[in-house]
């Protein structure tokens, strides 16, 4: 394989396409244990956050990511608006629910979006300062 | 009544090529929040659609395959929270408390302004989780009836408003940690929070990408315990 590093062979493209699949499967069936998971306990939670859950109590159980979850979930992760783009596509449908509510809406989003971050900024910057000035540790 | 062959290929096609163009924009923009490709992608289907006369759910039934890798895709997100979590372990405890104040807050703000100035209980459900990811908050909204394109577009509204206030409201509170910011920006604006702190530093980006991951979970928890309160 030592020949193949100086530029991309089909062979290594092939596998990284192979493992990049098998992650993908992997991905996939963790969300059905997701769903299965929700379904059977009647979890008030997202079947495919179950399924997060999942794979990350299994990451921290090894210790590392295996290469197929590597690539699979790098390569969903990079593209994942070009998923959700077909359900936001559909708002124009729904509009109708914001005629008249377009105040409580944007003040929703704008005010409660710049109060959120005043709130948790405040905070963090509070609890870190304090541990620092306590302990003496520098800020990373 | 399920779509044709040839309109699954044809809008799913289309979708991923106008997407490519929205990342095109994107980038070409150095990377504007308001020119998150989601939105103009979205914006773009919306006026080929309008354009060509083909009802909405003609194209959302023939691109249901680009939907249902969100699923997966979710389940991704363990990945770069992992890899944060071995970084950051040293402050979790200052993490986990904001995460719980800051998750709560956003709940709490987006569902009691918008219900104080009058919105009924679907359009309440449908912004309680809009800090959280899309894939997240949809579903989360749609469990106590809310409509999932609505939470779409508050979770997009909420996004670029957050990366866009960020910056001017964290310098008039005389914030200047990188780990500061970048956790605020990733829990109040998800991934267009994380978009805009990767660009402010490595350190901004690895506390927001692990504030989007943690916030996507707690609102997913925190979201029905609340709704189970005000029963």
């Amino acid at each position: 394989m030592t020949e193949t590093r100086s530029r991309p062979s089909p062979l290594r493209w092939l596998a990284a396409a192979a493992q990049f699949c098998l992650g993908v499967a992997i991905l996939l069936l963790l969300q059905k244990a997701g769903d299965a998971a929700v379904a059977r306990f009647a979890l008030p939670l997202p079947g495919a956050l179950v399924g997060m859950l999942l794979l990350l109590a299994a990451l921290v159980a090894m210790g590392r990511v295996p290469r197929p979850i590597a690539l699979a979930a790098g390569g969903l992760l990079r593209h994942i608006m070009l998923f959700l783009m077909p359900v936001v596509a559909g708002v124009l449908d729904h509009l109708d629910m914001l005629q008249g509510h377009w105040l409580p809406f944007m003040v929703s989003c704008l005010l409660g979006t710049a109060l959120t971050l005043v709130v948790t900024a405040a905070l963090l910057q509070r609890l870190l300062h304090g541990r620092a000035a306590a302990s003496g540790a520098s800020a990373g | 009544m399920t779509p044709g062959i040839a309109k699954v290929l044809a809008w799913s096609a289309a979708s991923v090529l106008v997407y490519a163009l929205a990342l095109k924009i994107y980038r070409w923009r150095n990377a504007h929040p308001f020119l998150i490709p989601v939105a103009t992608g979205a914006a773009l289907i919306m006026a080929l659609l309008a354009l060509l006369d083909e009802p909405y759910p003609v194209y959302a039934q023939s691109t249901g395959l680009l939907r249902s890798l969100i699923g997966p895709a979710t389940v991704a997100l363990a990945v770069p929270m992992f890899v944060q979590l071995q970084r950051l372990r040293s402050v979790w405890r200052e993490l986990s408390a904001t995460l719980l104040v800051g998750g709560a807050a956003a709940i709490a703000l987006a569902m009691g302004l918008a219900w104080v100035l009058g919105a009924g209980a679907s359009l309440v459900a449908s912004l309680a989780p809009k800090s959280a990811t899309m894939p997240i908050a949809m579903p989360v909204a749609e469990r106590f009836g809310g409509q999932a394109s609505i939470t779409a577009l508050a979770v997009a509204v909420t996004g670029v408003a957050g990366a866009i206030f960020s910056e001017p409201l964290l310098r008039w509170m005389r914030i200047r940690d990188d780990r500061v910011r970048g956790f605020a920006a990733g829990l109040t604006a998800h991934a267009i929070g994380l978009a805009r702190e990767m660009r402010t530093s490595p350190v901004a980006g690895g506390f927001a990408a692990l504030a989007m991951c943690l916030n996507g979970v707690a609102t997913a928890v925190m979201v029905p315990v609340v709704y189970r309160l005000l029963a």
